[in-house]
């Protein structure tokens, strides 16, 4: 990836990366990315409301345009967010107390890493063409992020829907003290 | 120590020669197993051996007494004790109390046994029926008998156990006068731990209230039921039958019809299961109480769906199977549609680690409970049994080749996790290690000389069941009992394998083809702690069980306050002591194991102990709390394992 994909643009700041992007390459106008970012949107808002519907996420709501909260596995509500401009999806502060550089900072790296096994069964691969995994930590919290590529919306729902599930189960057989701590979740 | 029995007063020096009086031997044997071990004289001097532990010959004239025949007229307890005889009432568990209704058991010729802890009793009750599916029954005296019991009915109702609760409750005459002692209105203290509960006070009404009591607990999801007696009822004389109201065959007041599933409802089932990639079955209580195992296993093999366990027993579906997903942890989350079979205790969402996307079947006998805690895709209302019946007869084969290899790669690849646990725990020198003791424990069930389905097991503990639940593994139904289960609770274990010894002992239900074979409980040294004085009632009806202790100096909760020298040393106990004399003391023998290479030896020992003698053992692994540290890997293990990652469900 270029790293001048990312970067802030120097002139037009009204525009987003994506719209800028998009006048450059002259090939949509802004109001046809506006109206793809709202396509997206609405793709990322059905997606979740799936999974709401199911009852899989709970007290299910969009808090404002593009960011959602629910109760999921967790008595805790979540932060899922949809970012046009940088073209990603975020679970926000989903794992508190977690120190930068820290052992269970490092594993979880590793496991997050390990997604991306050719050995891992297809249906439990993200596939490094469609989404990016990237986990941030600023202040001891950490966010788990999926960059989306080619506008793959419902794909990255998906894969970062599941992506969480796993960074539980996971850290259920290694962190179970710090579930407890941190999610009043059982030491069973 | 003061005067002996004589008048004389003894120096110092004359106390520590051998001393042959009653006040001297009750003295070493309260004090004797610490200051055994300090010393290092672990042996028995000549005086103590003059009085050895011995059964009283009693307990084999009651043994091979035969059953007393009653006929009317009958009092209260015997009219109760013969209508649970003819419902096949399998084994009373109690202490002293409650007299007339467990006498009338016991000289019905059910077998009853009493221990010291109406709680460990009604617990050793609740690991009976777990290993056999049949009822039993638990009794406590009034109040403070009964009141022991709370936490054992509290276990089983989370167990969701047919457990028979019997308590004698003074008189009603009574009521409310705290007149003499032992005084309670039982009934609301089990609230919320029963599904049914009587205090019984019309005496023609017994039969009536008896036949309420098995109708709930034979029929749909079981849970404890709570029969209390006043005097006036099980003193009540009755002439003939005809004084007692709705007395007749069980046939008259019951039926063993089942609830069968709706076609539609199959259908349904049938198509979603067909559509999956990637099914799974979870089965659990419904399957083992409706005896539903060679359905569950038909319809496995024809649809090529994989099983995992849970429950609070295990054994239903063969770990031998290619399909047994027990073991597989890491393929749980790639399950596109879930068949939960008798699942009665459900777990929420994001307890199993079945994926957000995984669809759920539910068969359930109680339609109140579908869709509880986890939302359903199809719910069916039936017996677990009919059922899988049916689903097997509608379902076509179905070949899975690509999803039966990912559970095979699963399988592989938690079992060489575990080797590499096994391996961190032998590289432990000063103390030995949990992975040692659970892997040499599988080793020596599965592996050796006994046949892998041969040996019930008391899975128990905190800590070391986070360990020992990987290498157990189950063969045949009613081979793994799973400790205290959902509600928790710590201490029950060394009760439970009272109730599964006995079980095998009599060989009852699917326990018949192991009766006599010794049994293994594994509990912690906190647990042991509450019900170590069962290790008597284990050796006076020698009872061969095994009893290992993991003694790691701690609660299973210090690790949490290691940081805090002020409550630290809440969460621990004196280092080093020393179950296994508790053990020897109250007539079993004991091992005291502090090296990884001594376990194995302990335990051939143990067990040809228990082959030869049908005596208990206390195997003490002496351990430390500082295994549970992150940097001293493994470490504390999280989920429990194996089953489909929410053990307690």
């Amino acid at each position: 990836m270029r790293r001048d994909f990312w970067a802030r643009p120097s002139r037009g700041a009204c525009l987003t990366s994506t719209e800028q992007r998009s006048v450059v390459s002259g090939r949509w106008s802004v109001a046809t990315n506006n109206g793809r970012q709202t396509k997206s949107l609405k793709i990322v808002r059905e997606s979740l409301q799936v999974y709401a519907g199911r009852g899989v996420f709970r007290n299910f709501s969009e808090i404002k345009t593009g960011v959602f909260s629910f109760v999921w596995l967790t008595p805790y509500p979540v932060e899922f967010v949809f970012d046009a401009e940088k073209q990603e999806l975020r679970f926000k502060n989903l794992l508190p107390n977690v120190a930068a550089r820290s052992a269970m900072h490092r594993d979880l790296k590793t496991f997050l890493q390990a997604r991306y096994d050719e050995q891992l069964p297809a249906h439990r691969r993200v596939d490094m063409k469609r989404a990016q995994i990237v986990c941030t930590n600023r202040g001891g919290k950490i966010s788990l992020v999926l960059k989306v590529k080619n506008n793959q919306w419902a794909y990255g729902v998906n894969k970062l829907v599941n992506l969480v599930h796993e960074v539980f189960v996971h850290l259920r057989e290694r962190e179970a003290e710090y579930l407890a701590e941190n999610f009043d979740v059982s030491e069973e | 120590m003061g005067k002996s029995n004589g008048s004389k007063q003894k120096s110092s020096e004359t106390e520590a020669q051998p001393d042959l009086s009653r006040r001297n031997f009750i003295a070493r044997a309260a004090i004797g197993a610490g200051v055994a071990a300090t010393l290092g004289a672990g042996k028995a001097s000549a005086s103590d051996a003059e009085r050895p532990i011995k059964i009283p010959d009693e307990f084999a004239l009651a043994r091979d007494a035969a059953p007393v025949k009653v006929a009317f007229p009958m009092n209260g307890a015997q009219v109760f004790a013969r209508m649970c005889k003819e419902e096949g009432l399998a084994a009373l568990f109690c202490c002293p109390g409650n007299y007339s209704v467990i006498n009338a058991i016991a000289q019905e010729g059910i077998p009853a046994y009493s221990g010291r802890h109406e709680g460990a009793m009604c617990h050793a009750a609740d690991a009976f029926i777990r290993v056999t599916g049949e009822i039993a029954a638990t009794s406590g005296t009034e109040g403070p008998g009964f009141s022991d019991m709370i936490c054992a009915i509290a276990a089983a109702n989370a167990a969701r156990t047919p457990l028979l609760v019997l308590a004698s409750n003074m008189s009603i005459q009574q009521e409310d006068t705290e007149s003499g002692i032992q005084l309670q209105y039982q009934q609301p203290a089990t609230e919320g731990l029963k599904k049914y509960g009587k205090r019984l006070l019309t005496p023609s009404r017994l039969s009536e209230y008896t036949a309420y009591a098995f109708r709930q607990l034979r029929s749909g999801v079981p849970r404890p039921v709570h029969i209390d007696f006043p005097s006036e009822v099980y003193r009540a004389q009755f002439k003939t039958a005809a004084d007692l109201t709705y007395y007749y065959d069980k046939s008259r007041y019951r039926t063993d019809s089942k609830p069968h599933p709706a076609p539609k409802d199959i259908r349904a089932a049938v198509e979603m299961l067909k559509q999956a990639q990637r099914p799974m079955i979870v089965s659990s209580n419904g399957v083992f109480y409706s005896r539903a195992w060679d359905a569950l296993k038909s319809l496995a093999e024809k649809a090529q769906i994989p099983v995992a366990e849970s429950g609070a027993m295990k054994g239903q579906f063969s770990d031998a199977s290619p399909l047994s997903a027990n073991a597989a942890p890491a393929a749980l989350a790639s399950a596109d549609v879930v068949l939960l079979v008798g699942q009665y205790c459900m777990p929420t969402v994001g307890e199993f680690a079945f994926g957000p996307d995984a669809k759920y079947i539910r068969i359930d006998p109680a339609p109140e409970d579908i869709g509880r805690n986890l939302p359903i895709d199809i719910g069916i209302v039936s017996c677990e049994r009919a059922a899988l019946e049916a689903l097997f007869n509608e379902m076509p084969a179905v070949k899975r080749d690509a999803w039966v290899a990912e559970i095979a790669a699963a399988r592989k690849k938690f079992e060489d996790e575990l080797d590499v646990i096994y391996k961190q725990g032998l590289g432990y020198t000063d103390a030995v290690h949990p992975a040692v003791i659970a892997k040499e424990l599988g080793d020596f069930l599965y592996r050796g000389k006994i046949p892998k389905e041969q040996t019930t097991v008391v899975s128990g503990g905190y800590g070391i069941a986070r360990y020992v639940r990987r290498w157990l593994r189950g063969y045949r139904p009613g081979q793994i009992m799973n400790g205290a289960y959902q509600y928790g609770a710590i201490g029950p274990d060394v009760g439970y394998a009272i109730g599964v010894a006995a079980a095998v002992r009599h060989g009852i239900s699917v326990q018949k083809p192991y009766q006599g074979h010794p049994i293994v409980c594994v509990t912690g040294d906190a647990g042991f702690g509450y019900t170590a004085m069962e290790m008597e009632t284990l050796a006076k009806y020698r009872l061969p069980v095994i009893v290992i202790v993991y003694n790691n100096n701690a609660w299973g909760t210090w690790n949490g306050n290691r940081a805090n020298p002020v409550t630290l040393s809440m969460h621990l106990f004196q280092e080093n002591v020393r179950y296994d004399k508790v053990g020897e003391a109250l007539g079993a023998h004991g091992e005291y194991v502090t090296r990884a290479q001594d376990f194995r030896p302990a335990l051939e020992r143990a067990y040809q102990i228990a082959v030869k003698e049908s005596r208990p053992s206390v195997i003490n692994c002496q351990a430390k709390k500082e295994f549970w540290l992150r940097e001293n890997a493994p470490g504390f293990l999280g989920k429990t394992e194996p089953g489909c990652m929410s053990y307690f469900h």
